[in-house]
């Protein structure tokens, strides 16, 4: 099995979404454990912008050849972009998970509730591997 | 010989019509417009051609995914789905025509209304009228679809079901209000075909029906969004201006110190449910008493008047649906009650197919309808995309659920959405008809590679032995 990668300077939820600070905005996506459990990603349900999502909700879905996962939101915010790519190429989800294949951007959110996420070496021991 | 009188000509009247012959009764089938009522000509047969148009333009959207080249995409014409639907409807019309003749009934077109005790009379389309006498009357008009006042149906810019079958262009955009069946069926189907569809339902769910669940609801709402239907729940449409030639459609307040919110359409329909076609008839004046314009009727399907029965969309029991096949079976409950069989009525086992994309077909009781019911119950969910036949056909989208007895086992209902939901569904409906066990359909070896194989993988999964699901 290939080494999954969990970068260091994104914070990690156990519903394997990642997350990234820019500046007052907050870019998240599925983490490389998630993408290969789903396999070849073959859709994703994008949240609309304008959406106000809480902590825990569901803000989206994934699917691949074999599953179907909804996505939860990591920090309570509101949507102010999704990723336009992933509707033609859904599996870049796959092959770029913590950069081209972003999926959703929020703002108004708690910095402190990010900064209580975990780091990825909690999410790595978490997922026991 | 018994004289028996059937009003309306469509699903329910034409079977109780050649039920009643087939036994032997002079029997007249009075019918003022075409033979196959709403589900002929309005309902069923046209949208499933609508429906083989739009799988034809998905198809062909994908076609490079199974290996056909992306050039000279064929052109739609509304014309050329019309000319097929014109086709088929006739086709069917005739082939009832003949099943009257060939069982001896006699068709009368007019309008009916009732006269003294024991008597109809009919003004003929020919022109004049006819009384007729009866000994046992079958009352099936049927139905229309409901115009509410806050955006009354004018057929031109604010239309009806009927309105959007026999259109002959597809407008650029469409408002859908009401998302039950009528309503998301045609927003996948006019999708498919091209128009930008906008479906509002007020409640917090898609498909907020009997014997379908949440869990079916979000994958409609999944499915518009791939399909490119915009879906709004919980939210209220509060009227209609028609404006420049186009709607603007007025939605109220999504949230509190939030204003009304504006969707522009060329085109609205109307799906907010049908309304029994019972004015007219002197229906009142001959004793039979209407509750909100529908006919009740008890087990027999026979109303407050002795000899009068009332079937399909007219009628009224507690528990019933407007559904062809429910008609069809009233009749056949009908006409035994009026041969002195002991024959009642069930409601409880009604399969339903709704043809959106994917299609979703339902059973018996969900989860929370057997909780409700205070039954002890447990479900079990596997996704169609766990079988082979389903990735060889490409349409991965669907699910199956089961609600089953955790002790006995007993199966009490089944949620299909997948491809091909709507064609098994009678393996369902007869497992819960005959009160069958989950086991009872694990020990039936299912042919591979079959759609209906989620049958029994679900069954497994309930029982605790998962194979694929």
């Amino acid at each position: 099995m290939t080494e999954l990668n969990f970068p260091g300077e994104l914070g990690y939820t156990h519903e394997h979404i990642w997350v990234r600070k820019e500046g007052d905005r907050l870019v998240m996506g599925i983490t490389d454990f998630a993408q290969t459990q789903l396999g070849e990603v073959v859709w994703v349900e994008m949240p609309e912008p304008g959406d106000e999502i809480e902590t825990g909700s569901v803000f989206g879905s994934i699917e691949s050849f074999k599953a179907v996962s909804e996505l939860f939101m990591p920090v309570t915010g509101e949507i102010v972009e999704v990723n336009p790519a992933l509707e033609d190429e859904p599996t870049l989800v796959n092959t770029a998970p913590y950069t081209d294949g972003w999926i959703a951007v929020i703002n108004n959110f708690d910095a402190q509730a990010v900064n209580a996420l975990q780091d990825s070496a909690a999410y790595k021991t978490g997922l026991s591997l | 010989m018994m004289k028996l009188i059937v009003v309306g000509g469509g699903p329910g009247g034409y079977t109780a019509a050649v039920r009643a012959a087939q036994k032997g009764y002079n029997t007249v089938l009075i019918e003022k417009n075409d033979l196959g009522g709403t589900c002929l000509n309005r309902g069923c047969i046209p949208s499933k051609i609508f429906r083989r148009s739009a799988d034809i333009a998905d198809d062909l959207k994908k076609m490079d995914a199974y290996g056909f080249e992306k050039k000279d995409s064929p052109a739609f014409s509304m014309a050329g789905l019309q000319a097929r639907k014109q086709r088929v409807v006739q086709t069917q019309q005739k082939g009832i025509k003949g099943l009257l003749d060939k069982n001896k009934v006699t068709l009368v077109q007019g309008e009916a209304v009732l006269g003294s005790p024991g008597q109809v009379n009919v003004r003929l389309n020919s022109g004049g009228t006819e009384s007729m006498a009866y000994d046992k009357l079958i009352l099936a008009m049927g139905s229309y679809p409901l115009s509410i006042p806050a955006f009354p149906i004018d057929h031109g810019h604010i239309l009806s079901s009927d309105d959007v079958l026999d259109w002959t262009d597809l407008p650029e955009s469409l408002v859908i209000i009401g998302g039950g069946v009528v309503g998301c069926e045609f927003a996948f189907i006019l999708s498919s075909l091209g128009v930008k569809v906008t479906v509002v339902e007020t409640l917090d769910r898609m498909l907020c029906l009997p014997g379908i669940g949440a869990k079916t609801s979000r994958l409609v709402e999944v499915s518009m969004k791939k399909n490119k239907v915009k879906p709004l729940f919980g939210r209220t449409v509060t009227g209609v201006e028609i404006k420049d030639g186009g709607c603007r459609v007025e939605l109220a307040p999504a949230k509190e110190k939030e204003g009304p919110q504006y969707i522009e359409a060329q085109k609205v329909l109307v799906t907010v449910g049908r309304k029994p076609a019972t004015a007219g008839l002197n229906l009142e004046q001959a004793g039979i008493g209407l509750e909100k314009g529908f006919i009740p009727v008890n087990g027999a399907m026979e109303t407050s008047v002795e000899g009068i029965f009332a079937i399909g969309d007219t009628a009224w029991a507690p528990g019933k649906q407007m559904l062809a096949h429910v008609a069809a079976r009233e009749a056949e409950i009908a006409v035994a009650a009026i041969a002195g069989k002991d024959a009642f009525m069930s409601y409880g086992t009604v399969p339903g197919g709704i043809f959106t994309s994917p299609e979703i077909a339902s059973v018996g009781m969900t989860l929370v309808e057997a909780k409700q019911a205070k039954l002890d119950a447990s479900d079990a969910m596997v996704m169609f995309r766990t079988l082979g036949k389903i990735q060889a056909l490409g349409k991965l989208d669907g699910h199956a659920i089961v609600t089953f007895d955790p002790h006995t086992h007993r199966i009490l209902g089944f949620e299909l959405a997948g491809a091909h939901a709507t064609d098994i569904i009678a393996q369902a409906a007869l497992l819960v008809e005959k009160k069958m066990t989950l086991e009872d359909v694990c020990d039936t070896i299912h042919a591979h590679p079959t759609v209906a194989e989620i049958m029994m993988e679900v069954c497994h999964k309930a029982k605790g032995t998962p194979l694929h699901g």
